[in-house]
């Protein structure tokens, strides 16, 4: 093992310098570390430029990773429209379906079983009378026979 | 935030707004540490394209570790500067186990002696004698002297105790200390 190899290579190997040893050391260097801390660090733009950008391209990542739906709605947006959501919005979406699936069960349901009164106001409003002659509503002509246009008058 | 408005931020803080995702943090954190690293990696390898290379690794890695970050466990600077340590001290070894014939010479930055000792020339003597320290004496005595790091702080980055960092800058300032001395006398310093 090198001396460069142990971590603790020239930390207990030898005793340290006497005190005014060190002291002197440390005059004979002060105008050399002055000199080594004024000495302008070399600016190299390129690599601040690449540095900067993986910095950038990482911000993005995490934001990503934090927020995972904010980058989703474009693609939603893109598959809605596909299949049978087409024809379903061209209706006018779930709001005007369930009206007219509600118009038409009712419909079916007064065909079936019409509240009371209704033969009485039929009777009032087209002047034919269904009590006594057994028809039902469904079962009244509300159109007047060819006959009616051939009196004369 | 603008960018004007972080000037007096820490780096610790800087780090957190980067994760929230400021740009401005992301470019301020970039200027701040790059040069400190860069600077820091040369000195440690005596090569500028390796310290390039290990620079950006190191500020990659700060990076990734932003998003996980927590400001009790260290400060932002020790922490980047024991990456670039690791660094260093890997492509130093390995450096060692490429036969000697394939190691480049080393670059000499040396002015003429006659120059004049301005203080690009003391700089450039001092990165000359840093070089032939040992590795760790090296990094103990850049960290201290020319990064400004706390005793304790260098003790963390390098995973010894404060006393064998006392003892590695004590060494390392001997050994710079009389190689320095030869290239006063040398370059008339003396007459100063």
């Amino acid at each position: 093992m090198t001396q460069n190899d142990d971590p603790s290579a020239g930390a207990n190997l030898t005793p340290l310098p006497d005190p005014a040893q060190m002291a002197a050391d440390d005059a004979v260097l002060a105008q050399f570390f002055s000199a080594g801390l004024a000495q302008s660090a070399d600016r190299d733009d390129a690599l601040m430029a690449r540095i900067l950008d993986a910095g950038l391209a990482e911000q993005a990542a995490i934001a990503a990773a934090r927020h995972p739906k904010a980058a989703r709605p474009a693609a939603v947006a893109q598959t809605a429209p596909r299949g049978s959501g087409s024809w379903f919005g061209s209706l006018g979406g779930w709001g005007a379906v369930t009206g007219l699936a509600t118009a038409t069960v009712a419909g079916i349901w007064l065909g079936f079983s019409p509240p009371t009164g209704l033969a009485g106001l039929a009777d009032g409003v087209l002047g034919t009378s269904l009590s006594g002659t057994g028809d039902t509503i469904d079962q009244v002509d509300l159109l007047p026979t060819f006959e009616s246009y051939l009196t004369e008058g | 935030m603008p960018y004007d408005a972080l000037g007096d931020v820490s780096d610790d803080a800087l780090l957190v707004l980067f994760a929230n995702g400021d740009p401005a943090a992301a470019r301020l954190l970039t200027l701040r540490l790059t040069p400190r690293v860069l600077a820091y990696a040369q000195r440690m390898l005596g090569n500028r394209a390796e310290a390039e290379d290990v620079a950006q690794e190191a500020m990659l890695r700060l990076w990734r570790i932003a998003r996980d970050w927590r400001q009790d466990q260290a400060k932002v600077s020790t922490w980047l500067f024991r990456v670039t340590s690791n660094l260093c001290t890997d492509l130093l070894r390995r450096r060692r186990s490429v036969p000697l014939d394939g190691i480049a010479e080393p670059e000499d930055g040396h002015p003429g002696a006659l120059a004049g000792m301005i203080d690009q020339d003391r700089a450039t003597a001092l990165d000359g004698a840093l070089k032939l320290l040992p590795d760790r004496q090296r990094q103990a005595v850049i960290l201290r002297h020319l990064d400004g790091f706390t005793n304790p702080e260098i003790a963390d980055m390098m995973d010894i105790g404060v006393e064998a960092v006392e003892s590695l800058t004590a060494r390392g300032k001997r050994s710079l200390a009389l190689a320095l001395a030869g290239r006063r006398e040398e370059l008339g310093y003396d007459a100063e």
